[in-house]
């Protein structure tokens, strides 16, 4: 187990450090740096101007030095400052965080709360009007651009029904009603598509476990139907929805960056989208590198719940 | 057309009545009813007097990512800016230069100024103003290590002298007719000399002498001003404090004027304007900017090097036409200067090649010698949705005309470099938040080294026309340089302006006292309060 | 040590697809899983849309006529105009060329690099097989629509970037599902007895292990097929997709958006195009997997 937990740590490294390569090349490959963000289109400064601006920055030396300089500071601790605000990024990163967080739980609760039930009833009810009716629904669910449908609910809820949420952010911790009602549509609109998926991964599972022999076994011995699902089936089925759960936090923060943009959330994705668009390196970078490694140890956690929950599996 | 005042007009025989008498007057007819005296008409005071106290949100489509006083060019930032910093001298609603932090100037020759400043003017931070920080702070701008965008309007100062404490003299090179303007230039602001060390420190912070202090800025999403107790215009300013909030949708912000959440909004697109301007809940204000869609040409390229394929595309496009579908038909099409530059905007129907007119241009066409479909690369600065919206007008004009445009976008990265290596493709853009037709002009179209000319005009006699319009010190004798100039603009249209977008406000009945701007800066807000 | 399931990947099919009777068989299939069928006559609409969209759209899509801003739907226009008085109609049929042709070019790329390099990674393994996996890792590591944003930026907004980017970001997922697929195959006695007949790599990996791995890839094709569709709406959302006046989905709904409380039917009908087509795909690639996967059909 422990040699398990090391090898997948260092793994977790290798494939950060290709991340942060990737970053930062990445960010100097797109035309336009923060000079000429900070500068607008209607400055028509001459070319000095600029050149000292580069200096500023540090933009003036090759990448490579830039690069070695700014995993100098990361293994230090320090994940620098954001070239437009000066504001240090990992402090903008967890200011953010939790807006995104809780976007996300809440996003994955909603999924769950309403995938599994359903998978497991379109599971046992097999072949029916009810089980197709299931399956066309969560088809239904993964299909919509969840941009789309937050757009749709803004105006429905904004415009036809004349409620909106407050515009300005208030944390769970300020104010939980209030924050509720800001992040329910946006969490809504982001578990769309997850509790589709869900859903149809439960119904597969529990499909596959109903079929199995220790099923057989134990409606053989009389066991009940309720308990059979509850206790026997639905307990081995969950791990595979687990899985998709845990691997649907992927498609759930890359569709963050979007519903936070529907929905004006201040989270991790916007600052990530506003510091693209303004070329500011050290954030991009900073939020990347964070959000992968955070994304990376929920897949490692997953794992580990596996074990949990199927004793059988034993990491070596 | 549509005129600026023309809902005023809507409004006028069933709500005047109504209306008159009520507080609301002074800004919902005032502001929209005027129509010589653009702003002088909303200078009337709000009936009431008024009063201190309460605070505002102000909601907007977009927030700047820092609140750097000297460097930050975002024309988002610069409309916040002098709420909280404060220059020499300040251009006023009317376009005159007006004391501010200097009680008073005088003239000591065409070359040498002597600005007096006032005593008793406390920054931020509790530190009293003087001559050390007017220098430092000018000089900053100046500094090319600085990399400040405003540093090409001060290159008339030879040197900033400090005589004593209340006391500085400006020398320039020589006469130079908008220098006061450019004191009060967008990117200036005095700041305490001793505020900046390694230069990062005000990218987050503003130590100003505004009547507001900045209280809390998260970048692209909140700015907090709170009111600045110790202001050096006692009793100014009305509000306790104003939040300036980022709601990218901007049909939320009509949502949130509705419910109350949102007490003043300031709309980029006319759409939403649109579904809030009957509501009587609120108090619409549009009026007419200096900011204008123009699709700019180059010189020296393929086929707009000719100038008959110029005058081909200026009289091929129906401005008309790009004003009421990119712009909602709020705002005017325009000659060569916005009319809200009304002193010195020749107006559009004593100016050559603005009407369309399909079969003219087909002969310009020809007498280039060019056989239709001609190929034409437009570019489009990725960001700016009225420029998108213009360019679709404009290749489908320009089709008929016999162009075959092809519509290319990029990042204002790309278009910086191209312009500073003189190699930049016509493009769409936007310009604006000039005072005076130097600002306008000079950098734009002087050939290089004193210019920018980015189009590669390379004309001689506007050249001679820049060179004495900004040496001549007569209001009256430069009108009459600047309208020649505009005359040549428009005879052989490297630069064709489309249409200005009106600035459009709303705000909740109970806010009172703001007059528009003509540049969208909100030095309006200065003077706003609330009603009981 | 435990191998993750991925849901693109789940289930790599160990099984040899079982051989089929050539005839009748669309029409025995269609009665078993009407989605399916219902997918199948979706998918091949728009394909006759695209292809005879000069024919069906009765006004050119591109066309500006300044008397007719913001139409509702009506006999004239089906699905109203928009602000420069286009027909909506002409967009959105002329917008499946551009949305399903960018969503099949560079799945089909991505299939190729992808499906190439996890065959030679799963047939070779040790080194390669180390080597692509990390690599692939990495890209893995950035939610989709990021990755595809990140790339668009770096080339410029565009029909082509769309294309590059989506194939970027699927190029892992294929690789994946190609390897895991090989790695399977590899195992099973045939593949031993052809390399101990001796036959060459070459020979072994098209002619055996291709044509196993070909189920899964097929099913994987089509879920994919169905998120580039997605990814281009999404990214136009952002601005950074197909740039207008070209009538991708993405973009005439993104050009929507700011008229939604005023004219909801611009956004409205590529909005269901889009769902419309997704859920086409997503019926299609239940219907092959329910059929290559028997345990779990009805």
């Amino acid at each position: 187990m422990r040699a398990y937990v090391l090898r997948r740590l260092a793994a977790m490294a290798a494939t950060l450090l290709g991340v942060s390569v990737i970053v930062f090349i990445m960010m100097r490959l797109i035309p336009g740096t923060v000079v000429e963000q900070l500068l607008g289109q209607s400055a028509l400064v001459g070319e000095e101007t600029i050149r000292s601006l580069r200096e500023f920055f540090g933009l003036d030396r090759p990448w490579y030095v830039q690069y070695v300089e700014w995993m100098a500071g990361l293994l230090r601790g320090d994940l620098g400052n954001s070239w437009r605000s000066n504001r240090p990024v990992l402090s903008l990163f967890l200011s953010r965080l939790p807006v995104s967080a809780e976007l996300a739980v809440l996003a994955v609760a909603w999924s769950l709360v309403l995938g599994v039930p359903l998978g497991v009833l379109a599971a046992v009810r097999r072949g029916t009007t009810f089980d197709s009716a299931i399956r066309f629904i969560s088809t239904l669910g993964l299909s919509v651009p969840a941009f789309w449908q937050g757009t749709l609910l803004i105006l429905l809820f904004s415009i036809h029904l004349q409620w909106m949420p407050s515009l300005q952010w208030v944390s769970l911790r300020q104010d939980p009603w209030t924050n509720l009602e800001i992040i329910a549509l946006p969490a809504l609109t982001l578990g769309t598509a997850t509790a589709a998926m869900i859903s149809r991964m439960t119904r597969s599972a529990m499909l596959d476990v109903l079929g199995r022999e220790y099923i057989r076994t134990a409606r053989a011995k009389g066991a009940r139907e309720p308990r059979v699902v509850s206790h026997h089936a639905l307990r081995n089925a969950l791990i595979p929805v687990i899985t998709v759960a845990g691997v649907q936090m992927g498609y759930i923060l890359g569709g963050i960056v979007v519903i936070e943009d529907v929905f004006n959330l201040p989270g991790v994705g916007r600052l990530l989208l506003d510091a693209i668009f303004q070329r500011d390196y050290p954030v991009v970078q900073g939020s990347i590198l964070l959000g992968a490694a955070l994304f990376m140890m929920l897949n490692f956690l997953v794992d580990l719940l596996y074990a949990v929950i199927d004793p059988r599996i034993q990491y070596g | 057309m549509d005129e600026p005042w023309q809902e005023g007009r809507d409004l006028k025989r069933r709500e005047f009545l109504r209306l008159a008498g009520t507080a609301g007057l002074g800004l919902a007819a005032g502001g929209v009813l005027s129509s010589y005296r653009l702003w002088s008409a909303q200078a009337a005071p709000a009936a009431g007097t008024p009063r201190r106290g309460g605070r505002i949100t102000f909601a907007s489509a977009a927030l700047p990512a820092s609140i750097e006083p000297h460097l930050e060019g975002a024309d988002i930032y610069q409309r916040r800016k002098f709420l909280f910093y404060e220059t020499l001298v300040w251009v006023d609603f009317d376009l005159v230069p007006k004391p501010q932090l200097a009680e008073r100037w005088e003239e000591r020759s065409a070359t040498e100024y002597i600005f007096h400043l006032r005593r008793g003017v406390r920054f931020h931070n509790g530190k009293e103003m003087d001559a050390e920080d007017v220098k430092f702070s000018y000089e900053r701008v100046m500094d090319p290590r600085t990399g400040s965008g405003g540093r090409g309007d001060l290159v008339m100062i030879k040197s900033i002298d400090i005589i004593d404490r209340h006391t500085l003299r400006f020398v320039l090179h020589e006469p130079t007719a908008t220098f006061l303007v450019n004191v009060a230039g967008k990117y200036n602001a005095v700041i305490p000399k001793d505020a900046v060390r390694t230069g990062r420190e005000l990218q987050h912070a503003a130590v100003g002498t505004g009547p507001f202090v900045v209280e809390a800025f998260e970048p692209n999403r909140l700015l907090v001003l709170r009111r600045f107790p110790d202001y050096w215009d006692r009793g100014k300013p009305y509000l306790d404090g104003i939040t300036f909030q980022a709601v990218p949708d901007e049909s939320s912000i009509v949502a949130g004027l509705r419910t109350g959440q949102i007490d003043m909004a300031q709309f980029e697109s006319g759409v939403n304007f649109n579904l809030v301007r009957h509501l009587r809940a609120l108090n619409n204000v549009q009026a007419p900017g200096i900011r204008w869609v123009v699709l700019d040409l180059m010189g020296d390229m393929a086929p707009t090097s000719n100038p008959d394929v110029r005058r081909a595309i200026a009289v091929g496009i129906d401005r008309e036409a790009v004003l009421r579908i990119a712009g909602d038909g709020l705002g005017k099409p325009l000659g060569v200067l916005p009319p809200a530059m009304e002193f010195w905007a020749v107006p559009r129907d004593r100016l050559p090649n603005q009407k369309r007119d399909v079969g003219r241009a087909r002969e310009f066409l020809q007498r280039a010698g060019l056989r239709p479909p001609v190929p034409l690369v437009i570019r489009n600065i990725v960001g700016f949705p009225s420029l998108i919206a213009s360019v679709q007008v404009i290749a489908d004009n320009l089709k008929e005309v016999g162009f075959d445009v092809r519509v290319e976008t990029v990042d204002i990265g790309v278009w910086i470099r191209d312009w500073i290596a003189r190699q930049s493709v016509p493009t769409m853009n936007e310009w604006g938040g000039f005072i005076d037709p130097d600002q306008a002009f000079y950098r734009h179209y002087h050939t290089p080294p004193k210019g920018v000319d980015f189009r590669r005009w390379n004309n001689a006699e506007v050249d001679r026309l820049l060179d004495e319009g900004r040496t001549t010190l007569d209001r009256n004798r430069r009108k009459a340089i600047y309208d020649r100039i505009q005359m040549i603009m428009a005879e052989d249209p490297i630069s064709i302006p489309l249409y200005a977008p009106n600035l459009l406000y709303s705000m909740n009945r109970k806010v009172k006292g703001f007059r528009p701007y003509p540049t969208g800066f909100l030095f309006g807000l200065r003077d706003v309060w609330i009603e009981e | 040590m435990l191998r993750v399931l991925r849901p693109a990947a789940d289930r790599p099919v160990g099984t040899p697809a079982p051989r089929r009777a050539p005839g009748g068989v669309w029409a025995r299939r269609a009665r078993q899983n009407p989605l399916f069928a219902a997918g199948a006559l979706i998918l091949l609409v728009f394909v006759v849309m695209g292809t005879f969209a000069p024919v069906i759209a009765p006004y050119h899509p591109i066309a500006i006529d300044a008397q007719r801003m913001f139409q509702a739907p009506s006999g004239a226009h089906l699905f109203g105009t928009d602000r420069f008085g286009r027909d909506l109609f002409s967009r959105v049929v002329y917008g499946v060329r551009v949305s399903l042709g960018i969503a099949g070019l560079s799945i089909t790329i991505a299939a190729l690099a992808g499906g190439l390099l996890g065959l030679l990674a799963g047939y070779v393994g040790r080194g390669l097989d180390q080597l692509l996996g990390r690599f692939m890792d990495v890209f893995f590591a950035f939610p989709s629509v990021l990755l595809a944003l990140g790339i668009s930026a770096v080339l410029g907004a565009g029909a082509t970037t769309v294309v590059v980017a989506i194939a970027v970001v699927y190029t892992p997922l294929f690789f994946r599902v190609m390897r895991a697929s090989v790695m399977a195959e590899r195992g099973l006695t045939y593949v031993e007895a052809a390399e101990a007949i001796g036959a060459g790599a070459w020979t072994i990996m098209t002619r055996h292990i291709l044509r196993n791995v070909l189920s899964p890839m097929v099913v994987q094709i089509a879920v994919s097929l169905s998120y580039a569709i997605l990814i281009e709406s999404a990214l136009s959302y952002l601005g950074v997709g197909v740039q207008p006046p070209t009538p991708s989905w993405g973009t005439i709904l993104n050009e929507g958006k700011e008229f939604l409380p005023i004219s909801p039917w611009i956004s409205l009908f590529p909005g269901l195009f889009i769902m419309l087509s997704v859920l086409a795909l997503n019926f299609l690639s239940d219907g092959m997997r329910d059929y290559l996967d028997p345990r779990l059909q009805p």
